[in-house]
């Protein structure tokens, strides 16, 4: 039994592991809204990415930072053959273009921009199902000139949802998949503009499944849109719309190798568990966020317009999570203490050997009583029974609630206006300006979901509890309603607002004479943004010199301004017809993102330090070209940005903190080439070829701050220290962040297909390979008080210092290294960051129109993904934020690392996998 | 219009909430998840006969790191029964801990024994007062840092081969719950030591661990740096600290207290006299009687 486990164990540990075929995540075929309900999720994710504390995520989650970095940000420029094409292609694997956040991308409805402030980022989820009402769109790139404004470095879009620009007639959907949801039904309409100026479209559908594609999720979605536009004479006209698609959904978490390898499964879900004999997920999310938009459109002449907007979306974003009391066992099935690898290193041949283990049957034993529960599929899943046991046993002694479920909010108020001035001078000259104005509030509460059987819960902070007990005003979530008494629906834990005003002022003008043509663009930005505290955490009073405390926690913090700008160029090229050269270059300083802004927003006030305005660069130079048959564009790019921030949240178990991680002053690189090609064999039959080579990186170790909830100021104090082991001196504390790649997304990719169509028929099959693409990394590993600091203890031959560090373990562990005979800093090595194994991906498609009398039609699609069925290609994933040690003196960083634990947490990142084979059918009517 | 409130309804009925199930019943959650579906046998050992037999030397242990620490496995079908007098509690002192003691009634024996078991919570689910019968076969009995304890065996975060706690599963197929929980049964009262002399002879396995009540003051509590329990800055390797306390008699004992939890945050009274509870052991290092209270509660100051 011994070597067999031995065996099965190492199999784990090694392979790529050839699993049972399970189905997918969803894909929708508009490529803007597949990745939506991802999209919406980057609150809880990026706000938890491992709080395993009380999630599951993370999101925990961060269990879910990758559904996090999951941008749908590829716009369809459709005069740019490479960007039109990419979404659709590589949407399978969460592809980024250009390895970019969704936050830099700008997303414009009927030109009013609608990125969210806090988050930079557009809530694809906001036109969830929607699609026929939104595929009247205009792309542009970073450099382009457009009639909306001044996008951002991955491009940007505008939706028109203007009545009047619907598809006139009717039009009915029906779809069936086996995805995140399994069925569909749309029905939309467009009036046109009738004879009173009048015209109305409108929308509405539903997707749904009881159980999607993954174990343990439902999808329960309607959508609805309405537009109505009146015209007052030739030069005016009104457009009103409003939409919204109120979602219940439940979530997929990711998970280690070794439970996928337990449940045989690259599919595993931990969120759910039986209840009652019935699948429950513990991560709902509740998502619905209705928007309505004005829009003045002033045909001045025929050379010139106005579009003015007024704008109001209120979103109600929430996901609940598990919660538990600080001495109750951590309730996730995949929490590390339930995996058999907990029991012993299995990756130290020294122990993981025959005669070790045959020496200690002990291990054995454990190892494979836990095998044992992992055997059956109510053992590998949340035991919701035993949580409402627990919770009755200790409610009959008058006990709190040991475990909890509760609903993290983060809804917004936004009121946006916009107007816009559109001139066509002459043939050669085009002008474009405008202004922008955002007012945002975000509020961020948790409210009581579900107390599992338990009649009450105390509103106090576990971790501050710990540390100064529990009648210490630091305990207290709020102390103005010290230790409340927490019912199903209360709010308790946090609640704060976060304001951000924003303005822009912009304009475009492009110049053209002969061949030649230039644009340029300017735009100035004004951000202002401040947190309000609506609970007195206790944690958030500082202490004064006279032994008092002053509140930086319940109120208004400061404002904190930014006065931003940039300007681009755009010079083009075209020395024969169907040949264009373009370069641009762009140059932005753009205010940091509310939401990486205060250094423990769900407390206190303060800022995060260096907070200040971020640089960007960026080139790029393209060729757009038809040959005969062949056309295509070849293009290559660079990106440089300076003082970013960015900010991650997770529990750290090294002190029992929910901690968070501002790493200031980070430095990155964008650059790569990318590829479009299409040759049209004969009018019907063309084949494409399509990649991308990019390479995204991080250029140098940035400053860290960490902010850990419930731990002592002097703690605090200590997390931040990094000692120099040679002067003694304490040194400003970095993440050893340089050349860590942007995770999450390939960054080579490349597509060979082939379409086909005849008599009404389309076929089309692509092949898709994916290379480098990279785990998320953890910062709090290579924080330079938790990786090793090594100081010479001798000079080589040549002079240069001499480590007892290996090669191997700088690695896996990283490394700083010390010159002794300075003082200073050699080198710093981060722990190398894990690269997937690349892998191919099939897909078809086969479609067919049919006309019908009186003008209807009907049209069928079928497409399939991934129909060789890989299962092991992974999308993305995140390093957890623990350390494989025990700290003797935590973050002293002189040398007091302890021993080693069991479980090494630096092999067992948590992963999410393509989707397995899986189709969608299409099937409209129209009228 | 009619037709559009149809098309309208349908969804928002198809939309109904799905994340709603009800609450389950539980009734039988602890005869089927928290003991084995077999009936166990009579007892066929006394508590103070295994401490007798596996608790008072390393000699023929199944394994021995040094005369403080060793195991047993327990190969026979060996049965013992009693009743849990103290468990982690709400704040988890007695970390992974229960402790199941017996009396009888005939001849007086009174003996206790601790047992590891892996769960930071046990205390809603083995609750005090509970009358368990424990199968011993495959499980490890002996002493840690020679307190007689029931468990398996670990590594340590320092390497050493130690008895530690039993993973719950395995627990829960080891034990039989007899009855519902009395926690006014008798072997849940403490041993009373502020009435009844304190014992003279130390490390002897009669005495510990057991469930008492003892007397005195803590001489230090002017002089210490920090005057709770527990701060932080004074933990140990094993994330406790031990405070001085001296018994009437004048016996010098230790209350050793976990960090982090909310007994560690009581402040120790200067010069009153002061009552405490919880479980009383040995403490083989500083060769001194070591007190580990479970509960806010055990802690009372006498004026």
């Amino acid at each position: 039994m011994t070597n067999k486990i031995l065996l099965t164990s190492t199999a784990w540990m090694l392979s790529a592991l050839p699993l049972t075929a399970q189905s997918p995540t969803a894909l929708q075929p508009d490529t803007l809204l597949q990745t939506a309900a991802r999209q919406a999720d980057q609150w809880e994710s990026d706000d938890e990415d491992d709080a395993s504390d009380f999630t599951f995520t993370e999101s925990q989650l961060d269990e879910d930072l990758d559904a996090a970095q999951v941008i749908a940000n590829v716009t369809s420029s459709s005069n740019d053959p490479y960007r039109s094409e990419v979404g659709f292609l590589w949407s399978a694997m969460r592809f980024r273009l250009r390895a970019l956040d969704n936050m830099y991308a700008t997303s414009y409805l009927n030109g009013l921009q609608f990125n969210d402030l806090e988050q930079g980022r557009f809530n694809y989820s906001l036109l969830g199902g929607m699609n026929d009402a939104t595929r009247n769109k205009e792309g542009a790139d970073n450099s382009e000139f457009n009639t909306f404004g001044v996008v951002g470095l991955a491009g940007g879009d505008n939706t028109n949802l203007r009545a009047s620009k619907f598809q006139q007639g009717q039009k009915i959907t029906a779809s069936l998949c086996n995805r995140n949801y399994m069925y569909r039904g749309m029905y939309s309409f467009g009036t046109g503009l009738m004879g009173n100026g009048w015209a109305f479209g409108g929308l509405i559908g539903y997707r749904g499944a009881k159980e999607g594609v993954i174990e343990g999720t439902f999808y329960n979605s309607l959508s609805y849109l309405l537009s109505m536009e009146k015209r007052f004479g030739e030069n005016h006209a009104l457009s009103l719309v409003t939409f919204g698609a109120p979602t219940e959904r439940a979530q997929q978490g990711a998970s280690t190798e070794e439970a996928y390898w337990l449940a045989n499964s690259h599919y595993y879900n931990p969120n759910w568990g039986y209840q009652n004999g019935k699948k429950r997920n513990a991560r709902v999310v509740n998502d619905y966020e209705p928007t309505a938009i004005l829009t003045w459109d002033w045909h001045i002449d025929d050379n010139s317009s106005l579009t003015s907007n007024v704008g109001f979306r209120y979103g109600m974003y929430s996901s609940t999570a598990l919660g538990f009391a600080g001495e109750a066992y951590d309730p996730r099935p995949d929490y590390y203490k339930n995996l058999p690898s907990s029991i012993f290193n299995v990756y130290d041949l020294s122990i993981n050997n025959s005669d070790y283990l045959h020496e200690n049957p002990f291990l054995m034993d454990q190892y494979n009583t836990l095998m044992e529960r992992w055997s059956t599929k109510a053992g590998r899943q949340i035991d919701w029974d035993r949580l409402y046991y627990i919770n009755r046993q200790n409610a009959a002694n008058g006990g709190s609630a040991l475990y909890y479920q509760e609903r993290r909010h983060n809804d917004q108020r936004v009121w946006a206006l916009s107007s816009t001035y559109n001139r066509f001078i002459n043939a050669g000259n085009k002008l474009a300006a405008g202004i922008q104005a955002n007012v945002t509030k975000g509020m961020h509460y948790t409210t009581m979901a579900d107390l599992l059987g338990a009649s009450y819960y105390v509103d106090i902070d576990k971790f501050a509890a710990g540390d100064y007990g529990l009648s210490s005003m630091q305990a207290q979530s709020d102390l103005r309603h010290p230790n409340r008494i927490i019912k199903e629906g209360d709010t308790f834990g946090y609640n704060y607002e976060i304001n951000v005003q924003y303005a822009q002022l912009w304009a475009q003008y492009q110049y053209t004479v002969g061949s030649f043509n230039a644009n340029l663009q300017a735009n100035l930005d004004g951000t202002r943004m401040r947190r309000n505290g609506l609970m007195q955490n206790g944690q958030g009073q500082l202490k004064q010199a006279d032994g008092t405390y002053l509140d930086n926690s319940f109120g208004y913090s400061e404002w904190a301004g930014f006065l931003g700008g940039g300007a681009k160029v755009q010079l083009q090229w075209r020395p024969w017809a169907n040949q264009t050269l373009t370069l641009a270059a762009g140059w932005a300083k753009k205010a940091p993102l509310a939401r990486n802004a205060f250094v423990a927003p769900r407390i206190q006030n303060d800022y995060v330090n260096n907070l200040t305005l971020e640089d960007h660069l960026s080139a790029d130079a393209n060729w757009k070209f038809r040959f005969g048959n062949l056309s295509g564009k070849v293009g290559a790019y660079f990106i440089d940005m300076q003082n970013l921030v960015e900010q991650t949240a997770f529990f750290n178990d090294a002190n029992s903190a929910f901690t968070y991680l501002t790493m200031s002053n980070v430095s990155k690189q964008h650059y790569g080439l990318e590829l479009a090609l299409k040759y049209d064999i004969v009018s019907n039959l063309s084949v494409h070829a399509t990649g991308t080579w990019n390479q995204a990186l991080y250029t140098n170790n940035p400053y860290a701050q960490l902010n850990t909830q419930g731990m002592s100021e002097s703690d605090n104090y200590k997390v931040n220290q990094w000692v120099n082991p040679v002067t003694g001196d304490y040194e400003h504390l970095l993440v050893a962040a340089d050349g860590m790649h942007v995770g999450s997304t390939p960054l080579t990719a490349l597509n060979f297909g082939a379409e086909y169509s005849i008599r009404n028929w389309f076929f089309e099959v692509n092949v898709n390979w994916y290379d480098r693409v990279y785990v998320g990394f953890s910062q709090y590993r290579r924080l330079t008080n938790i990786m090793q600091n090594y100081t010479n203890n001798s000079v080589n031959a040549e002079g240069m210092p001499v480590y007892s560090v290996t090669e191997a373990e700088i690695r896996e562990n990283g490394a700083v290294l010390w010159d002794e005979s300075t003082g200073k800093i050699k080198k710093i090595y981060g722990a190398e960051q894990e690269k997937f194994h690349p892998g191919f991906m099939l897909d078809a498609s086969i479609g067919r129109y049919i006309r019908l009398p009186h003008g209807k039609s009907m049209s069928i699609n079928l497409s399939a993904q991934n129909l060789t069925n890989n299962t092991n290609l992974r999308t993305g994933g995140y390093e957890q934020n623990r350390d494989d040690n025990y700290y003797n003196s935590y973050g002293t960083g002189d040398g007091s690392r302890g021993l080693a634990k069991a479980y090494k947490f630096s092999r067992n990142s948590k992963y999410y996998y393509a989707n397995s084979i899986n189709a969608f059918l299409n099937v409209n009517f129209k009228w | 219009m009619k037709k559009l409130f149809y098309i309208l309804a349908v969804p928002v009925l198809l939309t109904a909430c799905y994340d709603s199930l009800d609450d389950p019943d539980t009734s039988k959650f602890a005869d089927e998840e928290l003991q084995a579906q077999d009936t166990f046998p009579a007892a066929n050992i006394s508590i103070k006969a295994l401490k007798d037999l596996y608790c008072q030397s390393n000699t023929n242990a199944t394994y021995s790191r040094n005369s403080s620490n060793w195991e047993f496995l327990i190969e026979d079908s060996l049965y013992i029964e009693g009743v849990i007098c103290a468990n982690d509690g709400q704040f988890g002192n007695l970390y992974q801990s229960l402790f199941v003691r017996s009396i009888d009634s005939s001849t007086g024996e009174d003996a206790c024994i601790q047992i590891g078991v892996k769960n930071p919570c046990l205390y809603p689910l083995y609750k005090i007062g509970q009358r368990i019968r424990l199968d011993l076969r495959g499980l490890y009995v002996g002493g840690y840092s020679q307190s007689p304890k029931i468990g398996f065996p670990y590594f340590t975060s320092s390497g050493n081969h130690n008895l530690g706690p039993i993973l719950l599963e395995t627990f829960a197929q080891h034990v039989q719950l007899i009855g519902d929980p009395d926690p006014t049964c008798a072997e849940c009262q403490d041993v009373d030591y502020i009435s009844n002399p304190f014992p003279t002879q130390s490390r002897n396995i009669d005495y510990y661990p057991a469930i008492a009540t003892v007397k005195g003051i803590f001489p230090e509590a002017d002089s210490v740096k920090q005057a709770i329990l527990a701060p932080d800055d004074l933990e140990d390797a094993g994330y406790g600290v031990n405070r001085e306390f001296k018994l009437a008699n004048g016996t010098m004992m230790q209350i050793r207290t976990s960090t982090g939890n909310e007994i560690s945050n009581i402040v120790m009274p200067q010069g009153d006299t002061v009552q405490l509870s919880g479980i009383l052991l040995f403490d083989t290092y500083e060769s001194k009687w070591q007190m580990n209270l479970r509960d806010t509660a055990d802690f009372k100051i006498l004026k």
